[in-house]
């Protein structure tokens, strides 16, 4: 309730433009009827705006807040972490292909120190000299009645491929490629891909939702025509048409999300035009001459702000998700720019070989979508007007 | 509360993850731990195992089993052709020709223009109908069929050129003035239009040309006679050959049994029962088949190669291509034109470390024709063209060679006007090899020349984009490859000569070229092998002189057959390799 | 009501005629090359005569048209040289469709009960643990989560085989080896439904006919069942379906992974070899599926939803 009255409060402001709905009537003609003073209390304390009323229930939302964190930390790290990095994101050292992670201090307890387990044949040793780092279990292989030794041994893959000195935290991908810096750097290339698409869709979206609910009639007839053509498009099938056709750029990925994407949020506010429009206080706007644009802008759309920030906020993941799918189908990012989908798909070819090319990424994905729910859902319930004052 | 909560959330997701990726570390250890237990009881000599023997292979795909349509040649299992390439049976490591539907090789008696090809008697398809040389004469009518468009219609006019057949399949001459002539029932004569060599003639129109069957491919053509299903399904597939087709689901797997009517097969030249084979189409699914003992055979990828290099169950193959770039002489791109920074780009391509660095297990090329091509008569005895001196001088000559290509760049720079010039490079999408290949190539360019005065940009597409973009001329550099013939790589330089009209646009022209390469094909060096061996040399140089291509790698895999397959020869040999349907299976 | 339906179905036509006349430009946009690489001039010349690519583009698209409308969709170019293209689909759609129903029937139950369960036991254990696998799901890639779930149960375990058994019977090895695909499958649609089932009931649950009911004096469970769940179905039929199609488009990846024969792997391999009718005929058919299962949707709300009446505004209330 008190959301409705807040709105109404709005209201007074196009008093002022009486002159174009009762010109004819002369100004002196007026008299006030009462001359009563009115005694109620001022209000005191101050008045707690929606988007004031949002934010404090969103900060009593622990999980919220921590997801906003994680986000921020996401985002700091893929602006700033490729800078701070010594490794460029393309700089090759092509003798330290597939290094697995070594982290100073972390290595002295065995975590991270750059071995990997091999099965190797005894003979084939000493090619590795003092890289081995512990023989694990020696066995014999009988191969058609030849028995041959074998061992599974550990190997510091930083002393066999003479690489010491570094430390690759993530490890390096098959071109000795710092994969830290080159996640980051994906990182950065996926949410800008996330964020401009989405930014694009919502601006698109809203407009064409509030063209098509707040008119209604022949024109909203027309418009849901166009969108459910485009709607009936297979995204994964015309994303592949597109990107083949424009090339596997960072633009071309944002133009692909767009084709479709600004279907779901422009139904989304053309309900919410459908539902408002009809509104009292709506009404009383346009008796008092308010325009169409003062209508949508002002009286209506502020209604589905919480809605639209909300779906924002789960489409950038979903964006992401798209983007690396198209990655694992070969028509990812174009090299050597990586993404996050790029980095996937390349790791996921030798998940069993080298596992953290696989692992780094994915961690980042999640960490991001499980962020991205969870200060959508924060969101959502912040904006929600029945939560308010609960 | 609701931060712990979330932290532990987190936590979890580490934990699942890491522990998948911490058993991907001793992947292939406990496997093969298993395996001596399970050896053991069958281990020795046990060739006397008779249970079934069915071999299990691979292939990423089979889109037909039309044989006119297909283009890979060993693919056709279910079918036999005149004459067989095979390896000796009785494990002597060499090649043989056997004739297979043919009665006896055929014979010239023209010096190599008019062949003379006998049938044998009684040979029959899977169905039952007779197969004789009615069915060849039909076969290859229907192979340069101008309707029909068969896309292995150049089996007639590419090595061996048949007489009129190229008129014939471009509409200008009737079936009549085609050099094959029915004489009866089991014998038919084919006539060419320049002479060839036994060697040619039984590797091309013998070997190549698979039959189809008459009855089965008119009743499949459509009614204007454009096209026919034939070999689209299992039941539109009779076979005639050392298999019999029993099996196939599109993209799925295919099995074939053996024919124990089959010529060949009668004198013991197969000894496994049947071969099933399954479309696999990820990498890493097939290497954990074939290490858990699901497949028979596996081919490594760079990293398993570190491992298993070693291994008794690896064999080493030859390819007779040779990957790199097409170079655009002709490209609007003004410094491409320039002959200084085309060889610049030739001396700079890092291929030791594209070959060492990201596939691990191929050699790098410094030249155009592989290590695969085999000069000389494979049976009596010849000797890879690599191996020749005139050959390892060229490879000596285009060594890769950094501190020439910048000096070459320089003189190309200033050339140019001194203003900086950047490049497009064209890969093929969908591959991380080649992706990384352009990574290397695009860094070691940029740091080499300096990336203030060169910039190259890649370029992914898919290869039949590429190929398209490489014939219209609208490139730099691209990568790519073009076909070689094992034992006529003259042949396949065709594509070189200024007359091929499918040429991918380089700009390179030469007549000295062309003579030599129609000399060795039709003309006057046809049986000079030395003469061949030289002319093949100079080709080779002219062509990397010019810089129309810069060789890269060959992409020679390493095959492992797992340890129940003992193969019917120990080296590899032209054009079968290790002979995979030859081998017996010795253990269940 | 049938009015309605036909007048969605005219809309569909011309939704299908405008997306294949589409992408029938957009693929010729490509560079392609339908004789394949390394073909001979020769061959390739009478190829382009063959599928008329030497005609200009205009009349290309009446030819094409023309064949398509008379249910001549044309033959394989290059994917499967000179299979009829219909043949290719119908031989391949059975599979494919089998495993993506296989894969709703496990994805929709359990869906709804983790959802169910969740939005019942809010801010306990069971729906943290819930929550956690939704995030689980959502947050890994489906390529990964198949290579994982190949690599863990068929290589280290050996429980599963790798691949799917393809006989054309039903027996219980081939169900074995379905498994494997169809958990691959499922992995993403439990959670949308899990998540989508737990806020709708959560907030059925929170309104003011509960209160209602409550006050009526039924029970919990019988306020939950008639009046709760009844209404928090109604938006999922507005998940399921999109959920089926994003299931087609996951079995390009499971397809790849468990080498089945289906025709995921077709849509991406047919655009990138050129193969020009095949690729209009694979849009083709997701098209219709995406349309018919959008009809599907708007005719189910009526009946779920007794307050929605077909033929009128879809959102007016």
């Amino acid at each position: 309730m008190s959301n409705k009255k807040q709105q109404k409060l709005e209201v007074p402001e196009p008093l002022d433009a009486k002159k174009i709905s009762m010109e004819k009537i002369p100004s002196e003609m007026f008299k006030n009827v009462s001359e009563e003073k009115i005694f109620d209390q001022n209000i005191e304390g101050e008045a707690i705006s929606f988007f004031k009323d949002a934010y404090l229930r969103f900060k009593k939302n622990k999980a919220a807040i921590g997801a906003a964190w994680i986000i921020l930390i996401i985002v700091f790290m893929a602006i700033f972490a490729p800078m701070m990095s010594p490794y460029h994101f393309r700089e090759q050292h092509t003798n330290f292909g597939t290094l697995p992670p070594r982290i100073p201090g972390l290595e002295k307890i065995g975590i991270a120190d750059g071995c990997t387990t091999m099965d190797l044949f005894e003979a084939d040793l000493e090619e590795f000299g003092d890289a081995v780092k512990k023989i694990k279990s020696e066995y014999t292989w009988n191969y058609k009645g030849k028995e041959i030794k074998k061992v599974i041994a550990e190997i510091d893959m930083y002393e066999y491929k003479d690489a010491k000195e570094h430390y690759f935290i993530f490890g390096t991908d098959n071109i000795g490629r710092d994969l830290f810096v080159r996640l980051w750097r994906g990182t950065r290339i996926s949410l800008l891909i996330g964020f401009v698409s989405v930014l694009i869709n919502c601006i698109i979206g809203v407009t064409y939702g509030s063209v098509s609910g707040y008119y209604g009639g022949k024109v909203d007839m027309v418009m849901q025509r166009f969108a459910e053509i485009l709607g009936g498009i297979p995204f994964l099938v015309m994303s592949i048409l597109f990107i083949m056709v424009l090339g596997a750029g960072v633009s071309s990925f944002i133009l692909v999300l767009i084709i479709t994407g600004w279907i779901g949020m422009s139904r989304m506010i053309r309900a919410q035009f459908y539902r408002y429009k009809d509104y009292e206080y709506v009404m009383a706007s346009r008796t008092m001459g308010a325009k169409d644009r003062t209508l949508i802008f002002r009286h209506i759309l502020p209604n589905a702000i919480g809605p639209i920030i909300t779906q924002a906020t789960f489409a950038v993941p979903s964006a992401i998700f798209s983007e690396s799918f198209l990655s694992y189908l070969g028509l990812g990012i174009q090299a050597p720019e990586p993404s996050i989908g790029v980095l996937l798909a390349e790791g996921q070819k030798v998940l069993t070989t080298s596992p953290h090319l696989t692992l780094f990424p994915a961690l980042v994905v999640s960490a991001l979508m499980l962020a991205f729910n969870m200060f959508g859902n924060g969101l959502r319930d912040a904006f929600d007007p029945r939560m308010r004052g609960l | 509360m609701k931060k712990k909560r979330l932290f532990a959330l987190m936590a979890a997701c580490v934990m699942l993850l890491s522990s998948c990726g911490q058993a991907g570390d001793t992947t292939t250890g406990s496997v093969d731990a298993q395996d001596p237990a399970v050896e053991s009881e069958n281990s020795g000599e046990n060739s006397a195992y008779t249970g079934a023997k069915d071999y299990r292979g691979w292939t990423t795909s089979m889109a037909t089993f039309n044989p006119q349509m297909y283009t890979n040649s060993k693919s056709m299992m279910n079918l036999g052709s005149l004459v067989a390439m095979v390896a000796n049976k009785d494990g002597e490591n060499k090649l043989e020709f056997v004739p297979h539907h043919a009665s006896e090789l055929p014979t010239t008696s023209d010096g190599g223009t008019t062949w003379n090809i006998k049938i044998r008697d009684g040979l029959t398809w899977s169905d039952g109908t007779p197969l004789n040389a009615k069915t060849y004469e039909y076969t290859m009518k229907m192979l340069v069929d101008p309707k029909l468009v068969n896309k292995n219609a150049t089996y007639m006019f590419d090595t061996c050129i048949v007489k009129n057949a190229k008129e014939y399949f471009s509409g200008q001459c009737s079936w009549e003035d085609v050099g094959v002539k029915l004489v009866n029932d089991n014998e038919l004569e084919v006539t060419l239009q320049y002479p060839a060599t036994e060697l040619d003639f039984y590797t091309s129109i013998c070997s190549l040309i698979w039959p189809v069957q008459e009855e089965m491919y008119e009743k499949n053509m459509n009614a204007d006679r454009t096209s026919t299903t034939y070999g689209t399904t299992l039941e539109n597939t009779p076979s005639a050959g050392m298999f019999t087709l029993v099996e196939w689901i599109t993209d799925g797997h295919d099995k074939f049994v053996r024919n124990d009517e089959d010529p060949l097969v009668k004198e013991g030249y197969i000894k496994i029962d049947s071969m099933t084979r399954r479309y696999i189409k990820e990498n890493a699914t097939r290497s954990e088949m074939f290490f858990k003992g699901e497949l028979d055979n596996h081919s490594l990828l760079g990293d398993d190669y570190i491992q298993y290099k070693n291994d008794p169950r690896a064999n080493k193959m030859l390819s007779p291509n040779v990957w790199g770039y097409f170079v655009n002489g002709k490209s609007k791109n003004t410094i491409m034109q320039n002959k200084d920074f085309r060889n610049a780009l030739y001396f700079a391509t890092p291929r030791e470390n594209i070959a060492e660095d990201v596939y691990k297990l191929y050699p790098p090329a410094p030249y155009i024709v592989s290590t695969g091509i085999y000069v000389g008569d494979p049976i009596s005895g010849g000797q890879y063209y690599r191996d020749t001196p005139q050959a390892k001088a060229v490879a000596e000559k285009y060594a890769t060679n950094p501190d020439k290509a910048k000096e070459l760049f320089d003189k190309a720079y200033q050339a140019n006007g001194g203003t900086p010039v950047s490049i497009e490079y064209i890969y093929f999408e969908g591959q991380e090899d080649q992706k990384r290949q352009a990574e290397i190539l695009q860094e070691t360019f940029e740091n080499l020349f300096g990336k203030d005065r060169f910039t190259m940009s890649l370029r992914a597409m898919p290869p039949s984009s590429a190929y398209d973009v490489y014939r219209s001329g609208e490139y730099d550099l691209g990568l790519g490859v073009r076909l070689a013939n094992v034992f006529n790589p003259w042949a396949t330089m065709n594509v070189w000569t200024k007359g091929y009209t499918d040429k991918y646009v380089t700009g390179f022209e030469s007549d000295e070229f062309d003579k030599l390469q129609f000399d060795c094909v039709y003309g006057e060096l046809v049986n000079d092998v030395e003469g061949k061996v030289k002319a093949l040399a100079r080709m080779e140089e002219l062509l990397l002189d010019y810089g129309a291509f810069v060789p890269v790698m060959q992409n020679d895999n390493t095959v492992m057959y797992s340890d129940r397959i003992t193969l019917v020869t120990q080296e590899y040999l032209p054009f079968v390799g290790y002979a995979e349907t030859q081998c017996d299976i010795t253990a269940p | 009501m049938l009015r309605y339906i036909v007048k969605r179905v005219v809309a569909m036509a011309i939704t299908l005629f405008i997306i294949i006349s589409l992408s029938f430009f957009a693929i010729r946009l490509i560079p392609g090359d339908v004789a394949g690489e390394n073909a001979a001039p020769e061959i390739k010349a009478a190829m382009e005569a063959r599928y008329h690519l030497d005609r200009p583009l205009g009349e290309q698209y009446v030819i094409f048209m023309k064949n398509f409308l008379s249910f001549d969709f044309g033959e394989s170019m290059t994917l499967y040289p000179r299979r009829p293209v219909f043949a290719i689909i119908r031989d391949k759609i059975p599979l494919t469709l089998m495993l993506n129903l296989f894969s709703l029937c496990l994805t929709i139950p359990i869906g709804l009960i983790c959802g169910i369960t969740a939005a019942l036991k809010k801010n306990t254990a069971i729906d943290h643990a819930i929550s956690a696998m939704v995030v689980f799901n959502v947050s890994v890639p489906a390529f990964v989560f198949a290579s994982i779930l190949q690599y863990i149960f068929a290589y280290r375990l050996g429980w599963f085989p790798f691949l799917l058994n393809l006989d054309s019977s039903l027996s219980f090895s081939k169900f074995v080896s379905m498994i494997l695909p169809i958990l691959a499958l499922s992995f993403g649609g439990i959670a949308t439904i899990t998540r989508y089932m737990r806020a709708e009931l959560f907030e059925a649950l929170n309104s003011d006919y509960m209160l209602l009911s409550k006050s009526k004096g039924l029970s919990k469970v019988q306020s939950t069942l008639r009046h709760a769940l009844r209404n928090s179905f109604i938006p999922l039929c507005n998940v399921i379906i999109p959920m089926f199609m994003g299931l087609l488009g996951g079995s390009m990846v499971v397809e790849n992974i468990f080498g089945i024969p289906g025709i995921g792997s077709l849509t991406a391999a047919s655009i990138q070899t050129s193969d020009y009718y095949l690729t209009i005929a694979v849009l083709f058919f997701y098209s219709i599926i995406g349309l018919t299962s959008m009809l599907i949707v708007d005719l189910s709300y009526g009946i779920v939803d007794p307050r929605i009446r077909i033929g009128g505004g879809k959102v007016r209330e």
